[in-house]
Order: structure tokens, then sequence, then C-alpha cells
């Protein structure tokens, strides 16, 4: 015994062991993660169940499971959609009961804008009083015709009446500025000729609301009738159906190319139905453009303390105070960041710009409150220490003699810092700056007091002067989740949701990592130290 | 008027005292070798000459150096320029990681030469000058780390070149080369004292002998004979120098 333990063997099956538990725990949690994501987009087969008790019922087979306390006997959790109708998504059915199940090849899922998915079968168009028969083939056309309209009254409502509005609040604000400011001969021309604006303005306004109202009431012309399983005859206006679909006959590869669809769907549209349904394209898009900005902020904050640290104190007391302080400060809870980027950031700063610039929009805030921008220094101030402690590194790592030989060609302190020092440790500085941007993608709990929001009406990014409005709020992957999985009217149709955005999180993060990664060896490649 | 002075140079490393007193001229356009035992402050009397002890923290420097008749110690004197004036070539080979052209530009960037085609011609006469631009004129731009030890330490002392000191320091620049790349050195050293004063500290007691015009030994911090080489290493004046150079200790 003592023999083996000597041999050394034992320590090495034992970090081997350890090694091997790791892994298997990360590889468990992408596997997990990525079967219970990526199912989602997957058309199942519908399934029609007749039960004894003379009842029928038609949707997805969600779960098959024992009934707890009962020997051999099973229970099938059914997505039944129509949430509508039934109220909720779900049924759970007793095995025991089920007299007949099959697959009618017939059955249709009928994605709506509205109320979730709706199991059934097409009847046909409805014209007054008549149903006319209507193929699935047929209903091509006036799906294509109705996301037209779709796309038009979105456009009318975002982009031309976002328009109207951006304009009348300026005009506004500038009425009331020349109301507060000091009074001169051509202040009543000026204030005429923005109510002459105002006017217009608001004509345009009343023109677009019309056409939209019109464009409302054509999508409730064309009306479909469904059929549904208990036999009951559903109508559903044209307008509703984003996408209908037969899955029980789809063929593996039109199967395929429905999920590459609805997952490039997922990926590139805005989220329906209080998030439930939808994509997460805003989501995506602020975790990106938050950590962007982190790093833009962070990077220079970071590198420039590190250099001080490094390069101009000698190792004294206060730099040594520093530098502990600076480790600590990683070690914070996250939500006390939180709290100080909402006293100081929000309510100092913020507030102070709103005073000083602003003041005309006042009472309502506009840098005085959450904002992209405070939530990103906020995550800057963060992950600081990550990249002080990484770059401390780098430039430890630069071989003294290359100073030295700067030095000897008559460089400055800066010069030799600016030309060698920094250039060598950039590798180091920018592995700091992967950690950081990690860390700032997957932290949730700063951002709820800082600027996030469930749901944000326009992106960080658009066309209206200055093109990047740092004040607005924003959508994030982390907050989502939360929002999705705990939050929702509908927890357990969108818990699928969930898991997909978790997906598309990590997938974030390695992205956004990996263009760093790729730079990083680039540079070490570019800078290999002279091994002579 | 281009030679050195050493006046009453002392040099502390904290509480240790590493140079004793040194007083010594040093001639113009000659090779001026140091010798001694491992330990004795060679390099570190060197390293005094440009300033660049300094970079060492807790080192005190007592006494003076005179260039041009003037103190590189007071308080008034730029130690960029001295540096400049005065270059340095290094023991271990260190091309800064950039292309064989941007080391040997360096130093003209930094004392602010803007003029593109100024900068190339001074870079390919440096190079040629030291032997190296037949061997890399095809690679100039290709890293200098991808040199042979000797072709980097030869394109050391072209970036030191390059702006155009008066004095070249050379610290023990062969201890890490082979034979016939230290024999290409000590060929270039001898062009180089046309032009300039060099001062080299080496352990090699028949690189010294070969290769410099003029020979100080330096024993525990302490100069202890300082001549001709010839006379040094033939008849010596003291018997500490004696017992060294026929290598009774050391």
């Amino acid at each position: 015994m003592k023999k083996t333990f000597k041999t050394g063997s034992p320590y090495i099956w034992l970090s081997g062991g350890t090694l091997t538990i790791s892994l298997l725990m990360i590889f468990g949690l992408v596997a997990l993660i990525m079967i219970k994501g990526l199912g989602i987009f997957w058309p199942h087969n519908i399934t029609r169940l007749m039960l004894n008790d003379n009842s029928v019922v038609i949707g997805e087979v969600a779960k098959v499971e024992p009934i707890p306390n009962h020997k051999d006997s099973y229970r099938t959790k059914l997505k039944v959609g129509n949430r509508d109708i039934y109220g909720l998504d779900f049924r759970w059915v007793d095995n025991s009961t089920i007299l007949i199940q099959d697959s009618p090849p017939t059955a249709l899922t009928i994605e709506r804008r509205e109320w979730g998915n709706m199991y059934g079968f097409l009847k046909g168009v409805k014209h007054d009083n008549t149903i006319e028969p209507i193929s699935l083939a047929d209903m091509k056309p006036l799906l294509k015709e109705s996301k037209a309209v779709y796309k038009r009254i979105r456009h009318i409502e975002k982009k031309e009446i976002g328009k109207i509005n951006y304009k009348m609040e300026k005009n506004r604000l500038a009425l009331k500025s020349l109301e507060r400011g000091s009074q001169s001969d051509n202040t009543i021309e000026k204030v005429t000729s923005i109510n002459g604006k105002v006017e217009a303005l608001e004509k345009l306004y009343t023109e677009k609301v019309d056409t939209l109202t019109n464009l409302y009431a054509s999508t409730k012309e064309k009306e479909v009738v469904i059929e549904l399983a208990d036999g009951r005859d559903e109508t559903l206006p044209v307008f509703q159906i984003i996408r209908i679909y037969d899955p029980n006959q789809m063929s593996i590869y039109a199967k395929s190319s429905f999920y590459i669809l609805k997952f490039w769907e997922f990926v590139s549209e805005e989220p329906r139905e209080a998030n439930t349904e939808g994509g997460i394209f805003p989501a995506i898009f602020g975790t990106v453009i938050m950590v962007l900005i982190m790093s833009l902020v962070v990077t220079p904050l970071g590198v420039i303390t590190a250099v001080f640290l490094r390069e101009y104190t000698s190792d004294n007391i206060f730099s040594r105070i520093v530098r502990i302080s600076v480790n600590n400060l990683a070690g914070v809870p996250s939500i006390v960041f939180g709290v100080f980027g909402l006293g100081f950031f929000i309510y100092f700063i913020g507030g102070g710009i709103d005073k000083i610039f602003y003041s005309e929009s006042l009472p309502t805030p506009t840098f005085g409150t959450g904002g992209i921008l405070w939530a990103s220094l906020t995550m800057a101030l963060l992950t600081v220490p990550v990249v002080v402690v990484a770059t401390e590194e780098g430039i430890s790592s630069v071989p003294n003699s290359l100073k030295e030989a700067s030095y000897g060609l008559g460089a400055t302190k800066f010069e030799t810092l600016w030309r060698v020092t920094l250039p060598q440790a950039t590798p180091g500085i920018l592995t700091g700056m992967i950690l950081a941007m990690a860390r700032a993608a997957g932290e949730v709990a700063p951002l709820m007091i800082t600027g996030v929001v469930k749901l944000a009406p326009s992106l960080p990014l658009d066309s209206y002067f200055p093109f990047i409005h740092l004040e607005r709020k924003f959508m994030h992957l982390g907050f989502h989740i939360y929002d999705v999985g705990f939050q929702s009217p509908n927890v357990e149709a969108a818990l699928p949701m969930v898991y997909t955005t978790t997906l598309i999180l990590i997938f974030t993060v390695l992205a956004l990592n990996l263009v760093a990664i790729i730079a990083r060896n680039k540079l070490r490649k570019k800078y290999v130290s002279s091994a002579l | 008027m281009n030679n050195i002075i050493i006046k009453n140079l002392s040099l502390m490393y904290g509480k240790k005292q590493v140079l004793k007193n040194i007083s010594q001229e040093i001639e113009e356009k000659k090779i001026t070798a140091i010798i001694g035992p491992s330990g004795c402050g060679k390099s570190s009397l060197l390293r005094c000459i440009n300033r660049m002890n300094e970079l060492i923290p807790e080192s005190i420097v007592e006494g003076e150096i005179l260039f041009h008749n003037k103190n590189i110690y007071a308080p008034d004197t730029d130690v960029t320029e001295v540096r400049q004036k005065i270059g340095m070539v290094f023991q271990k080979a260190n091309p800064f990681p950039k292309s064989i052209y941007d080391n040997v530009a360096y130093g003209l960037r930094i004392n602010g030469t803007k003029d593109k085609k100024k900068i190339s011609e001074i870079v390919e006469k440096t190079l040629h000058d030291c032997g190296l631009l037949d061997e890399v004129k095809d690679r100039l731009n290709s890293s200098a780390i991808q040199l042979s030890g000797g072709q980097q330490q030869r394109l050391c002392i072209a970036r030191a070149l390059a702006i155009e000191p008066e004095i070249i320091l050379m610290d023990e620049p062969c201890s890490a080369l082979d034979p016939s790349s230290t024999f290409k050195i000590e060929e270039l050293m001898m062009k180089l004292k046309e032009k300039y004063t060099v001062i080299i500290v080496t352990h090699n007691m028949q690189q010294a002998a070969r290769a410099s015009d003029i020979t100080g030994f330096l024993y525990m911090g302490e100069l202890i004979e300082y001549g001709a080489t010839n006379t040094l290493f033939t008849n010596p004046k003291e018997k500490l120098t004696e017992d060294y150079i026929s290598g009774n200790f050391g």
C-alpha cells in the first residue's frame, strides 16, 4: 500500500480523474443546452388521440413519463395549442384512457401572430356564409399577400410614424426652449414657423393613421375556417397566419429546410407576444453593442492603470494598496456595481447632463435614466480588475533586455513604453479583454438596474442622427433568458426558448472571444520573443 | 575633445559598493578593453558611462564622468542625449521583435527623423558598414528574430550606429557567439575604431589581447592597471594582473 503511494501513480489518477469530471460536467452542460435548445425549431409530427370518453385531441407529444406512485402506468404531455380556445397550451393525458393513437396526414400546424400555435384541419375559405374548400398549396399566395400587408403596417408604424414623432418631439423641445429663453424680436417669428411645421406634421400623422386604419380593416376581409380536433369550426383571418404546414407529410429534407428557416428567423427577427414567440435579434444586438462599448472603455482604463502600477510607481505601500484594492474589486458582488452605476452614472452624471443639455425635455429624463451607455460603463468598472491584472502580467513578461535596448538608443520612458513594451504586451492585454468580454456578456444583475429592458422599442443604432443612441435602453440575452423563463405569461410554452437563447448567448460570447483570440494569436506570432 | 574622463567614480547598489573611486581617461578612436574576473564591476563601469545604471533601482553614483568636458551626471544633462551619443551593444543580442529595417530605423525615428528616404539611406549604409547588407538585403522586412545569433548581434551594432554615436560601449558582445561570428564582430570592431571610440568589456583575454589597443584590469571594483594592451599582457606592472592573465585565479 505504502509502495503504491510512493510511486506517485495514485496522484496521477487523482488529478486525471478530477480533470475528467470537470470535462464531463462542461460537455454535459453544453449537450443539455444543445439538445433542449435546438429541438424547438424541428417540425414535430401531430398526433391524434381518441380517448375512452369519446373525445379527440390533437397536438404535439411533448413528453411521456411514468405516473408517480402508479406501477406501469404512463401519461403523455400533449401540446394542444389553441390557447385562445382551450386556455392552456398543454394537456396531460393518462395513457390508459387512450383508445386509438394515430397521425392524420392532413393535420396542420398553424403559426399565428397572436395566441401561439393552432392545430387542426383546413376546411376552406369563408365567403359570406359558405365555405369554399382550399388546398394547402393555394394558401401560399394568400399568405404572401398578408405578409406584404403586415410589412407595410410595420413600416408605417415604426418608420414613418416614428419619424413624425421624432420630428414633433424636436419641435416641441425647440418651442419649449424658446419660451424659457429670453424674448427677442424674432422669437414670435420662430414660434410661428415652428407651429406651422407642427401643424404640417400633425396633418401627415392623421393621413398615416387613416392609411393604417384602412390597412387593418383590409386584414379582416379574408378568413379561413379551421376544423379543430373536437369537430368545432374556428374562423381565422388569413392575416393572423404566419405559416401553415403539415408536418405529418413533410419529408426529412423539407423538415430540415424548415428548421434552418426557423432558426434564421429566430436570430434575425424581433420578438412577438411578450417575447414568447418570434426572434431575439434585438437582444443579440444589444448584448454585442454593450460588450463592444464596454471593451472600448475598459481597455484604455485598465491598460493605463496597469502601466502606471508596473512602470511608473516603485514597489511601495501606495502601489501595494492600489494593487490589492484593484484585485479585491474583482470579488465585489456584481449587483453592488449595479447600485453604484445607478447612483453615480445615472443619477449623478446622467442627471447632470440632463440639467445642462436637455433641460427643455425635463422632467422626462434623457441621460438621467438607465441606458446602454451607463450599463456599459458599469460593466467596464466591473471588469477593470481583469484587464489590469492581465496587462500587468503582459508587461512584466516583456524582457528587460528589450527595454534596455530602447533606452540605450536614447528613447525616453514613454517612447520605450509606446514602441516596445506595449506592443509586446498586447497579447496579454487581449487576454484581459477576452476575459472581460466573457464576464460582461454573461453578467445580468447590474444591467437590470442600469438600463436593460424586457422589450426595447428601438435599437441603439438607427438612421437618425447621431445614429448611435447611447441613452437608449436595450435588450440583453442574459436578461432575456430570465424574462422569458421566469417572468413570461406562458412559461411552459416559452421554456424551450430559454434553452435556445442560452445557446445563442454562449455562441455570441464564443464569437466575440474568437475574434479576440485570433487577433491575439496573430500578434503572438509577430512578437515571438528572441529565444537565444 | 572626444575622450571620456572618469573622475573619482564610485557606484553603490544599495549598501553594496561595486566601483571604488575610479579615475581614468579613455582615449579617442581606440579600442579599450576592460577585463577582470566575474563580479568585479566591469559591466557596471561600462553602464555608468551612458547612465544605464540608473535603470537599476537603488543604484547610487558618485563622482563625475566628463564627456566633451561636460559632466554627464550634472543635473541639467539630458540623459537621452547622452545615450544617443554613447551607444551600447549588449551581452545578449536583443533585436526588437520587428523587421530588420525597423530595428535599424528605431533610433532614427525616436530622434525625430521623419524623412523616409533619408531613413532608408541610413539603414542601408549602416547595414553595409556592419557587413550585414549582403546577407539580409532580400528580407529587410522580415523579422529580425529569424536571424542567426551572430547576425542578430551585428544588427544590434548597426542599430546603435544608425544614430551616429561617438562612443560605442560593448558589453561582452561575443560571449554567446561561436568563433566564426566572434571573428566577424572583431573584424567589425577594427573597422569601427576608425570613426568611433570603442570600449569593450570581455571575459575572453585572448579577445582583449587580439582586438584592443588599450586594456584596463578591474578587480573588486578597483582599476588595478591600465595601459597599452601589449605592455599589459606581456609585462604587467601589478602582481594581481599577472596572476589574472596567467590564469592563477579568476
